[in-house]
This record gives C-alpha cells, sequence and structure tokens, in this order.
C-alpha cells in the first residue's frame, strides 16, 4: 500500500490509461486503491462522471451518424473519388493563367483605391452640406432649370389645385386642356390615324344598336 | 502537402516524421495493410481497384472519424463534410503514407486539421454573418414532435439540455485542451498516439488532459 494517498490527477491518468508513468507506480495506485476505502470511493467519483460523459457522446454521434447516413456518406467519397474532386480551383475564363493571377495580385491595390475614392467622394459630400448649412445660403437655379422648372412642373401645380376647386369648373378647366392638346400641332399630325382606329365610344355605339 | 493547413496545434513537423520519433506506436494494422495496398494499386495505375479497397478503408474508419468531427464541430452537416474532405485528401495524398506506420494516426492528423481549418472559418464567418435560422434544427424539432416509443420529451429535454451544457463547457476549453481532451476521452487514443497525431510531447499530452478534465469539473460542477 502507498504511504500517501494518491492525488486525483494519478488517479485520472490511472483511468485514461497513462502509460507516461512506470508500471511500478501503476501498480502501486491500484494496489493502493484496492485496499483504501476512501481512495476508492474517490476514483469512482473522479470517473463515473467521466465515463458517463464517454458513453454519452459516442450515443450522441450514433444517433447523428446513422448507419443510412454513413452510407451515403460513403457513396458521397466515392462518388468525388471518380470525379477526381481536389477540392474547389479556379478556372481561367477568358483570359490567360498569367493575366488572372496578375489581376489576383492586383486585387488588393484596386481595392484600396476604389475605398480611398469612395471615402473622399463622402468626404467631399459631406463638406459640401457642412459649408451650405453654416452659411446659410441657397442656390440660384440657372436660367436652364428655371425654365423646366415652369414647363414641367408649373402644369401640374395648376391641375392639381384645380382638383381642389368645384367640380363644374374642374370639369370645364380639363376639357379645354384636353381641345388645347388637340390642337396643338404635333396632335394634329396624328389625326388621320385617329380617324382611322376605330374609338371605343363608337365601337360601343355599334354594339347596343346590333343588340 | 499535407500538412500545409496545420496550424499552431499541429506545427511545422511533417507528417512523416511525427510517428520515427514515436518507435513505441503500435505496430500498423489491418488498416494501413489496406491502405498499403491502395496506394500499391495506383502506383500500378489500377486505379479501379484502388477505389475499392479504399471504399473499404472508408467503411472501416467513417464512424470513427464521423464521431471525432461532430465533437470537433457540433454541426452533423459540417462533420460530413469534415470526414468527406479528410477521405478525399488521404487518397489523393496517398502516395506520402508510410506502410510501416498506423493509418489511423495519419488519418487522424489530417482530420484533425480539416476540423480546425473549419472551426476558424465558421469564427471568421461568425464574425461578418448573421446566422439564419438552423433548418436542421427546424426538422429536428418537427420530428422530435412527433410521438415516439423513446425517452419521454421530458427526458429528452434533459438529455438535450446536458448535452448542450457541456459541449458548451468542451467548447470553452482552449483549442489544444479541447483537441487532447476528446481523443483522449471520445475517441480512447492513448498519450501516445495524442502525441503522435498533434505532434505535442507525450507530457504535455498528459498535463492539457488534466487540466481539461479539471477545467470541465469547474464548468460542470455537479454534473461531472
Amino acid at each position: 500500500m502507498e504511504r500517501f494517498h494518491p492525488a486525483d490527477d494519478r488517479l485520472i491518468a490511472l483511468y485514461f490509461g497513462d502509460e507516461g508513468a512506470g508500471a511500478d507506480e501503476r501498480r502501486a495506485v491500484r494496489q493502493h486503491l484496492h485496499g483504501c476505502e476512501s481512495c476508492t470511493w474517490r476514483f469512482t467519483e473522479l470517473t463515473a462522471p467521466l465515463e458517463r460523459l464517454r458513453q454519452d457522446a459516442a450515443s450522441e454521434a450514433d444517433e447523428v451518424f446513422t448507419p443510412a447516413r454513413l452510407d451515403a456518406q460513403r457513396a458521397r467519397i466515392l462518388d468525388r473519388l471518380d470525379q477526381g474532386s481536389h477540392g474547389s480551383r479556379l478556372i481561367p475564363f477568358p483570359a490567360s493563367r498569367a493575366r488572372l493571377d496578375r489581376s489576383v495580385v492586383r486585387r488588393p491595390i484596386t481595392r484600396w483605391v476604389a475605398a480611398a475614392a469612395a471615402a473622399g467622394l463622402l468626404l467631399g459630400v459631406m463638406a459640401g452640406r457642412v459649408l451650405e448649412f453654416g452659411t446659410g445660403r441657397t442656390v440660384a437655379p440657372t436660367p436652364v432649370v428655371r425654365e423646366a422648372r415652369d414647363t414641367l412642373i408649373a402644369p401640374r401645380l395648376v391641375s392639381n389645385s384645380l382638383m381642389t376647386a368645384a367640380g363644374a369648373e374642374y370639369d370645364e378647366a380639363m376639357i379645354s386642356e384636353i381641345e388645347q392638346a388637340v390642337q396643338s400641332q404635333r396632335i394634329a399630325a396624328l389625326s388621320a390615324l385617329d380617324q382611322m382606329t376605330p374609338h371605343v365610344r363608337q365601337e360601343a355605339v355599334v354594339a347596343r344598336v346590333m343588340r | 502537402m499535407l500538412n500545409a493547413t496545420a496550424d499552431a496545434l499541429l506545427p511545422d513537423v511533417p507528417v512523416e516524421t511525427v510517428a520515427v520519433s514515436l518507435p513505441d506506436l503500435p505496430r500498423p494494422d489491418e488498416d494501413s495493410r489496406i491502405a498499403a495496398e491502395v496506394k500499391a494499386y495506383i502506383r500500378d495505375g489500377n486505379l479501379a481497384a484502388a477505389r475499392d479497397r479504399f471504399g473499404a478503408l472508408v467503411g472501416r474508419q467513417q464512424r470513427r472519424a464521423s464521431r471525432i468531427a461532430y465533437h470537433f464541430l457540433r454541426d452533423a452537416a459540417d462533420a460530413d463534410e469534415a470526414v468527406q474532405d479528410s477521405f478525399v485528401k488521404v487518397f489523393s495524398h496517398i502516395e506520402s503514407f508510410r506502410e510501416d506506420l498506423p493509418f489511423e494516426v495519419w488519418f487522424t492528423r489530417i482530420l484533425i486539421n480539416g476540423c480546425l481549418d473549419r472551426q476558424k472559418a465558421r469564427r471568421r464567418r461568425a464574425r461578418w454573418i448573421v446566422p439564419a435560422p438552423d433548418r436542421e434544427q427546424g426538422e429536428r424539432a418537427w420530428v422530435e414532435s412527433v410521438p415516439a416509443r423513446g425517452p419521454s420529451p421530458e427526458e429528452s429535454l434533459l438529455l438535450r439540455e446536458r448535452r448542450t451544457q457541456i459541449a458548451s463547457a468542451v467548447g470553452k476549453l482552449p483549442e489544444r485542451q479541447r483537441t487532447v481532451f476528446l481523443l483522449c476521452h471520445y475517441d480512447g487514443c492513448s498519450s501516445r498516439e495524442v502525441s503522435a497525431i498533434t505532434g505535442l510531447n507525450e507530457s504535455t499530452v498528459r498535463v492539457h488532459l488534466f487540466r481539461a478534465v479539471r477545467k470541465l469539473r469547474s464548468l460542470l460542477g455537479g454534473s461531472l
């Protein structure tokens, strides 16, 4: 029997079948365990949860990797061997390999350039905003912008205001707008085509008479 | 090279030289003999025979490999891919296998390197990508909602919680401790075999193992 009780590490080492310790030492620990009840109890207390853990881990993995799944795995491995799969690789298309390699090498530099350009643009926009906000000044529209605004936005504003007016006024205004539009030069050029085309209104009248 | 992806756990020690310094390793077994046959067939250009024999080798090793990969990665699909990649890698590098050494050690080394690479890639992804809901978990939840003859829902829930706790505790171990613990405890490798697989000194393996057990006991409290 050992003079001193073996430490926890020694007991755990015994459980793991520690080959590092000498054969004599292992034999001595085993003999001590046979003779010392408290150490036997300690050994059980230390190793029983480990053993449960091991068995549980094995059963958990076996639940996931069922025989069917292992068969499928084996089939996939053999398929990959048949295809000569050696992992993914880049196919240089349409450029030659040399060009592809060069572009790969240059990639980080171009990425930096793009990032720097984007950052510069962002800074410029922000600086402009800050300056504009600070001075409280607004940019006067150029003559071209002013003209476009008058021709494009103003009629829409008129129409919108008409929508809020009384119904009769609105109808009249709309009809006059249509007449003006029909009489305009560009629309008049298309009037021949319009006459040749059957109108929904006429077709509806014909259909009613036929009935 | 096979060990091109080896990380800090497996330092720049070529696969072939690790086992040379460990003459007491178990003698080559049946798996090593089959691997030697595959190698010979490939050398002779008989790829069909090599493929057949390699299929037998896969059948002998895949359950163990899947367990190891699953405990490392904690994800069935990831583990499945890691095992596949390892076998494909073994086949394509079979020329560098030494017939006088155990195939299992060589293969496990390749598998663990693959698992560690995947873990790193996963950590990188986790930094940038928001994870989507786990489809497999959803399927599993549906399957588990169907009445079965197995354990009761409460028992299943407790078991699942316990497994999650253990997996989380094992996941908190430092990389070397975790590798040593998984190989020694779950796979039943001796410290000498783990030393050959990881390239670590045998006494270092034992130190990592004890530290891992101690840390797990403190993390899991009464459960361990």
